[in-house]
């Protein structure tokens, strides 16, 4: 218990630094929040242009769509949140070989190397997507029940260690390929999440199972509030993503090894 | 006049030498920038529309953001902000020269990559094209205008950092704006007509959308004809903007290290 307080009291020092160094640049802070909302436009526009030519997409209504993004937005949200750009700034500091200051400290290095920023400005975001979800579920006419919701919850938190571990990866690789582009990919590849994954070419559909944990953190939850999941795939949506958090783990404690400082 | 040249293309063998030295990196961002174009690509192709034109846009897509690409906003402030910009201010040459080279010198590299990725995808899917030589010359130079566009706007943006400390959030905010006003998510020709009428007067829509439309051959004459007038126009206000920000904005430029 004294361990988890002394996480979260540093975690609380991280999001008070980060809030402050945001609020130093007030112009730049308030181009953030105009961006975040041009973007949420842009995506709700795209939505709707795509479904202003077809009824449906791959089987899924426009209302749903819109509820599988705003999950996936939920998720994206609250790993930015929590995490910021920590996956960018770890890499670099590997490539750069400034990794040794997180190293020294007194505290898990994963645990730093995860958490080096909070990006308050996704609070906005996360407050969107809601909006949407709320929107959404009551626009299909859904009773939702308080077990649904709960069950809802638990994949929000799963599908945020999908996310979170499928990035971290990312940073994983550093360690072996001493680039940092391959964090944009990742990036770029969990966008498909934006949409009903199941739309996608069937060799594809394990992908997003497994190594690219796409389906966690969109069609799954959204399946599991409309009542269409079964019991295999609601198991899997728990299991899957703290499975795949126990591998990035290991991989992490042994590539620690292969780590060598290029600075003093 | 020559002595500039020799300068420009001094700095340009020097950005391409260095942007070459890690060429695994050039192939990365390109398969990244490539990845939304290919999954937006098969999205548009399960809504409907003209398949072949959906594919032969999205390719060229890949292809064009690498060539009206810059990196202007971000070296210019980058140098205001570490302070080096005092360093290129003292050299008899515009800072701008260095600018301008390492641009080149990138957009080089990322082509390496980015050519032959589009000609092995479109080896690979077929779409079938009529493509017409005299449109075909005609993007050529919308193609070169609508990276003095960028390259303007970038530079122009990226000098505000004197003002505002930081510019990672205008950085962001016009990529956002790029990314939806100039046909990358959304084809230009699936825009509803009253947002179409407000992009087409707006420079973001000539970055790559309309020498794309040119290339397929879907412009009419009057619309070629308003389309390079409105692009000359917005080349012409930009360039002018950067001039007259770049000499109001160093009155605070203020070096704190370099």
């Amino acid at each position: 218990m004294k361990k988890i307080i002394r996480y979260l009291k540093y975690f609380v020092l991280i999001a008070k630094m980060s809030y402050m160094k945001s609020a130093m640049y007030r112009a730049d802070h308030w181009l953030r929040i105009l961006r975040i909302i041009i973007e949420f436009g842009s995506t709700i526009l795209m939505i709707n242009v795509l479904f202003a030519k077809a009824p449906s997409l791959g089987g899924w209504s426009k209302l749903e769509v819109f509820l599988i993004y705003s999950i996936w937005l939920l998720i994206l949200c609250l790993h930015y949140f929590l995490s910021s750009d920590s996956v960018y700034v770890t890499s670099r500091d590997i490539q750069k070989g400034d990794f040794d200051w997180i190293l020294v400290k007194p505290i898990d290095s994963q645990f730093v190397a995860s958490f080096r920023s909070v990006h308050i400005d996704n609070i906005l975001r996360i407050i969107a997507a809601i909006i949407i979800l709320l929107y959404s579920l009551s626009s299909l006419n859904i009773n939702i029940s308080f077990i649904t919701i709960i069950l809802f919850m638990l994949q929000i938190i799963s599908g945020t260690v999908a996310f979170y571990s499928f990035m971290f990866l990312s940073v994983i690789i550093t360690f072996y390929s001493q680039g940092r582009e391959q964090i944009e990919i990742f990036d770029a590849l969990l966008q498909m999440g934006k949409y009903p994954v199941d739309i996608f070419p069937k060799y594809l559909i394990p992908i997003f199972w497994s190594i690219l944990p796409v389906a966690y953190f969109s069609i799954l939850p959204t399946k599991t509030l409309l009542g269409r999941i079964d019991i295999v795939s609601y198991a899997m949506s728990l299991v899957v993503p703290f499975a795949l958090l126990f591998i990035v783990r290991k991989l992490w404690q042994y590539s620690l090894k292969r780590y060598s400082s290029a600075s003093s | 006049m020559k002595r500039s040249l020799r300068i420009l293309s001094a700095f340009v063998r020097m950005s391409l030498q260095e942007s070459m030295t890690y060429r695994l990196g050039g192939l990365m961002w390109v398969l990244n920038g490539a990845i939304p174009n290919l999954i937006s690509m098969y999205i548009w192709n399960l809504v409907g529309g003209d398949k072949n034109q959906n594919i032969v846009y999205f390719l060229g897509v890949i292809l064009l953001h690498r060539v009206t690409q810059t990196w202007a906003l971000g070296e210019i402030s980058d140098r205001i902000k570490d302070g080096t910009l005092a360093q290129s201010l003292l050299r008899p040459y515009s800072f701008m020269f260095e600018v301008f080279a390492k641009d080149i010198g990138q957009k080089a590299n990322r082509l390496f990559t980015a050519v032959p990725l589009v000609i092995v995808l479109w080896l690979i899917i077929n779409p079938v094209i009529n493509l017409n030589l005299v449109y075909l010359l005609l993007a050529i130079p919308a193609v070169l205008l609508g990276y003095l566009v960028n390259f303007y706007l970038d530079s122009s943006f990226g000098l505000l950092t004197n003002w505002m400390g930081e510019a990672g959030g205008l950085a962001r905010t016009l990529e956002v704006i790029k990314w939806l006003a100039a046909g990358f998510m959304i084809p230009f020709v699936f825009m509803p007509e009253s947002i179409r009428n407000i992009l087409n007067i707006l420079p973001f829509r000539y970055l790559f959308s309309f020498p794309l439309e040119l290339f397929m051959s879907q412009l009419s004459q009057k619309s070629i004809t308003y389309g390079y007038l409105i692009l000359g126009i917005w080349c012409l206000i930009l360039m002018l903007l950067f001039k007259w920000l770049s000499t109001v904005s160093m009155k605070y430029f203020s070096a704190h290290g370099g």
